[in-house]
């Protein structure tokens, strides 16, 4: 669980450089600075979720100073389309996490509640979400394909 | 012939006057071509920015280091063995709050042409990875952690005014966006927390401060 929680955060770095990067005046992107402050957010809440599950089921009353840790993250983001592949690789990863998490989680002794809890909230947000930036990156490719930065410019005005 | 030549000197010096760094029109074609090499020549950096970027840089690292250690915090006071609702909501507040002004200065540095770099951002010049903070501390103790981080976030917050203002060009822009959104809110905290403490401390003065703490806590929560 701890680990999970590095990786939100990390993830909310990842999603802030990105942010910063269309934010920039030379890259100009708002719309697409936009979505990825909100999944930098996002990705924080999830962390600050897990860390109450944690303290409900009776953890954290000692070794909390080293739970998270602020990890330099080195974004390169070519272009929108870029980014989004990106972010959906990202999320794919930490979904394949979650889902290895509750693997262990369910060995003898089950945590029953934990799995549950994982599945239903974490595992549901993960897929909608990886849903519905997959459906962007695809919209949005196939505007690359032939129009360029007239495409990711509509895109972004969207988005 | 005297006149002609003061008419040129003068000519010549409005020619040079006018040939300052404001050198995007002449190149603005430079954009049409397809050389992912090509320099950037129209930006939107103005002004003093060169002397706050870096300044600014600090400021966001250190709003996300403090952010995280106040959600650490209000994870802490949020165990059942501290059992504190209170604590817990004042320091999710903080950390909430730090948060955003991080993404708030993000927007100022792009907002002026400069950029964030996210490869250095555990980096601080008074970082507190070389002091190691411990955050598992009971609740006085922890008031103060709180007041000694509000003032070290509202000391780089000053630094970063005294760059924009000190620097030249001085960058008015950056000191009164830092005025505005940091500098009278930090002073405001600053004097709360700094209330809370002596309030706390006053309180437990005594023999059994179970009692105190605890309507200490219930107090915070109301906040």
């Amino acid at each position: 669980m701890r680990k999970q929680i590095q990786m939100e955060i990390n993830a909310s770095n990842i999603y802030l450089a990105m942010a910063a990067h269309f934010s920039r005046d030379v890259v100009n992107r708002p719309g697409f600075a936009e979505h990825f402050f909100k999944s930098a957010r996002e990705e924080r809440e999830h962390g600050s979720k897990l860390i109450e599950y944690l303290s409900m089921r009776g953890q954290l009353t000692e070794s909390v100073t080293d739970l998270i840790q602020l990890i330099d993250v080195d974004v390169k983001v070519e272009s929108g389309a870029d980014a989004l592949r990106q972010a959906l690789e990202l999320e794919t990863k930490v979904t394949k996490s979650i889902r290895s998490l509750i693997k262990t989680c369910e060995k003898s002794p089950n945590w029953y509640h934990l799995v549950d809890w994982l599945t239903g909230e974490f595992l549901e947000e993960q897929l909608t979400g990886q849903r519905d930036l997959a459906g962007k990156l695809s919209t949005l490719s196939k505007m690359m394909a032939s129009q360029g930065a007239l495409g990711e410019f509509l895109f972004d005005k969207q988005l | 012939m005297k006149s002609f030549i003061a008419v040129a000197l003068f000519a010549g010096i409005i020619a040079m006057a006018s040939a300052e760094n404001y050198a995007c029109h002449t190149n603005v074609t430079v954009g049409c071509t397809n050389n992912v090499q090509t320099p950037v020549i129209c930006h939107a950096r103005f002004g003093g920015i060169d002397n706050v970027e870096s300044g600014i840089q600090s400021y966001i690292n250190l709003n996300l280091h403090k952010s995280y250690q106040y959600l650490l915090m209000s994870a802490f006071y949020n165990s059942y063995q501290k059992n504190r609702p209170g604590f817990n909501k004042l320091y999710k507040s903080m950390s909430d709050r730090s948060f955003d002004d991080a993404i708030e200065l993000i927007k100022h540095v792009t907002r002026r042409g400069g950029q964030v770099d996210f490869r250095a951002i555990s980096q601080h010049p008074n970082s507190i990875a070389q002091s190691k903070l411990k955050l598992e501390e009971d609740e006085l103790h922890s008031l103060g952690i709180a007041l000694d981080i509000e003032k070290t976030l509202t000391a780089d917050a000053t630094h970063v005014h005294y760059q924009s203002t000190h620097g030249r060009p001085h960058d008015p822009h950056t000191a009164h966006f830092v005025e505005e959104k940091y500098l009278g809110r930090q002073a405001d905290s600053v004097r709360q927390l700094s209330g809370y403490v002596n309030d706390l401390s006053k309180i437990m003065n005594q023999r059994d401060p179970s009692l105190g703490v605890y309507l200490f806590d219930q107090y915070l929560e109301k906040q």
